[in-house]
């Protein structure tokens, strides 16, 4: 009973880990799915998020104003980063815009630890958190927070891209682009929607992040920007359920494996063995198309 | 209506066009036909924005629209059947029409125009629901020309219907464009298959190595010696 009790615990601080990692994976997914590119600078996007969060939360101790600022700041660097790199190097071979993406993201994280320091900042919202009790089982707020909200808005973007014209548009863009073009597919627009949503599925990670956790750096993204290259590698390159169901699936396993095998290897290696074995099982990732 | 005048468009270093020169009239079918690598599609793609011109000018309805990106020259009324169909492979069939129904304003001016694509193909409505990839080559044609006629363009270019098709679904697709001849569409076609090109024509031009070498009215086409003998395989008369 214990044991299973313990195990139960676990599955559900992976899932809530994981949907941090598929919140992430959403924005990464997205901008993959139309441009084709590995979205590194996502992860400064994150950073960004994070620290909006903290700065207007410490000013106005208001968590919602804390969460809209989030999602502001992250959305328009988002939109700034498509129009002033990924538009502009659409023609050009894929490792450049690459390149400039990981230089951008190196950029912000020095630039937030120049200006908010190098260390760690408390995160939490005054009277957020603690703990639901049944029985036996204790379940964290904060992370149940995190499961329900990726849950939500997985679900919400899902169905904005099913079922408007807009993201009907995108996931034509995404199959042919230069058909959808010549079919009246204003891609700038289409581009900087995808980036702004995106982005701002990384301002809430940011949050569920330092919330989870108890605290943000300028690094925080450096752990979480490949757990998330991994989670749609193994959901699949474009594939908004399978970045869901990967990010869940990562979670878990890593608190499992951590749970149970930690003395074989550090945490971190585990992410690589579950994709190195996905990929070997299933090498378009979980609900990713043989191309 | 339109006019591509004196259109060069290079791939590196290679001249794909060098000087094109083509137009459209108002209710007008008009045939581009020519070999394989002689420049048909570059020709579609320089008009629908696809490629650079390099020099010339491509006019639509009075407006120079040399530099205006794709989406904007499909908004001024240029619909687009590319080459080999493009379909959204894993959109449905009437998903891959909502996206060409980029102009319709509401809801209900999609459902109309859903319905009028439906009427003209009724197979196309049969299987709305199903993925675009699912679709047999003839269908996979309806759909791409009915996505076209979603935005209710004012010209339609079409990039070789015929390709890959079976000869009776090729009759199918050409009874289709004739239909849309007869209802008043304005038409540039682009065509190996000289035949059946012939068939829907007006006008004619001949395409060779990125140069108009001949341009007739359809009749006069027919019996063009060089038409005759190299497109239309007619046998060489001996003296």
């Amino acid at each position: 009973m214990g044991a299973l009790v313990e195990g139960l615990a676990h599955i559900i601080s992976g899932l809530a880990v994981g949907s941090i990692y598929a919140a992430m994976a959403l924005g990464l997914t997205l901008v993959y799915g139309l441009l084709k590119i590995l979205h590194i600078a996502h992860a400064g996007v994150f950073v960004v998020g994070a620290y909006a969060a903290y700065i207007a939360y410490s000013a106005t101790g208001n968590i919602a104003i804390a969460v809209l600022a989030s999602i502001a700041a992250t959305s328009v660097y988002g939109v700034i980063l498509a129009k002033s790199i990924y538009l502009p190097l659409m023609d050009k071979p894929r490792h450049i815009p690459l390149m400039l993406s990981i230089a951008i993201y190196l950029l912000t994280e020095e630039v937030v630890a120049n200006v908010f320091g190098h260390y760690p900042k408390g995160f939490r919202f005054h009277g957020f958190g603690g703990s639901l009790n049944w029985g036996v089982l204790r379940i964290d707020v904060t992370g149940l927070t995190a499961i329900l909200v990726t849950l939500a808005s997985t679900l919400a973007l899902w169905l904005l891209l099913k079922r408007t014209r807009i993201g009907i548009s995108s996931q034509a863009l995404s199959q042919d682009m230069e058909t959808a073009k010549a079919l009246g597919v204003n891609v700038p627009r289409v581009v900087y929607i995808n980036f702004a949503l995106g982005s701002a599925f990384a301002g809430i990670a940011a949050i569920m992040y330092g919330l989870y956790y108890g605290s943000i750096s300028p690094y925080m993204g450096d752990v979480v920007a490949y757990k998330a290259l991994v989670v749609i590698v193994l959901g699949g390159f474009g594939s908004v359920m399978g970045a869901l169901l990967g990010g869940l699936i990562l979670g878990v396993a890593e608190e499992l494996l951590t749970a149970y095998f930690s003395y074989i290897l550090p945490r971190e290696a585990y992410a690589f063995i579950v994709l190195i074995v996905l990929l070997i099982l299933r090498p378009q990732g979980l609900l990713g198309r043989r191309v | 209506m339109l006019a591509v005048n004196d259109v060069h468009v290079y791939y590196g270093t290679i001249a794909a066009l060098r000087g094109v020169t083509v137009k459209v009239d108002e209710g007008e079918v008009v045939a581009v036909i020519g070999r394989n690598g002689a420049g048909k599609t570059t020709l579609i793609k320089a008009i629908m924005g696809l490629v650079n011109v390099v020099k010339g000018s491509v006019v639509f309805d009075g407006e120079d629209i040399t530099g205006l990106p794709p989406w904007e020259r499909a908004k001024l009324g240029l619909g687009y059947v590319p080459e080999g169909r493009r379909l959204f492979p894993y959109l449905t069939v009437e998903e891959n029409l909502i996206v060409g129904a980029h102009n319709a304003r509401s809801r209900e001016e999609i459902k109309k125009r859903l319905e009028e694509v439906y009427s003209l193909f009724p197979r196309l409505r049969e299987r709305r629901g199903q993925l675009a990839r699912t679709l047999s080559g003839g269908e996979a044609q309806m759909l791409a020309i009915a996505r076209s006629l979603m935005a209710r363009p004012k010209l339609i270019l079409m990039d070789e219907p015929s390709q890959g098709l079976a000869p009776i679904v090729v009759d199918e697709i050409f009874n289709k464009i004739m239909e849309l001849k007869r209802e008043g569409h304005s038409i540039l076609l682009v065509e190996q298959n000289v035949k059946k090109a012939l068939e829907v024509a007006d006008r004619v031009y001949l395409l060779e190595t990125g140069k108009i070498v001949i341009e007739l009215p359809v009749e006069e086409a027919k019996n063009h010696p060089v038409i005759r003998e190299v497109y239309l395989g007619a046998k060489q008369r001996y003296k």
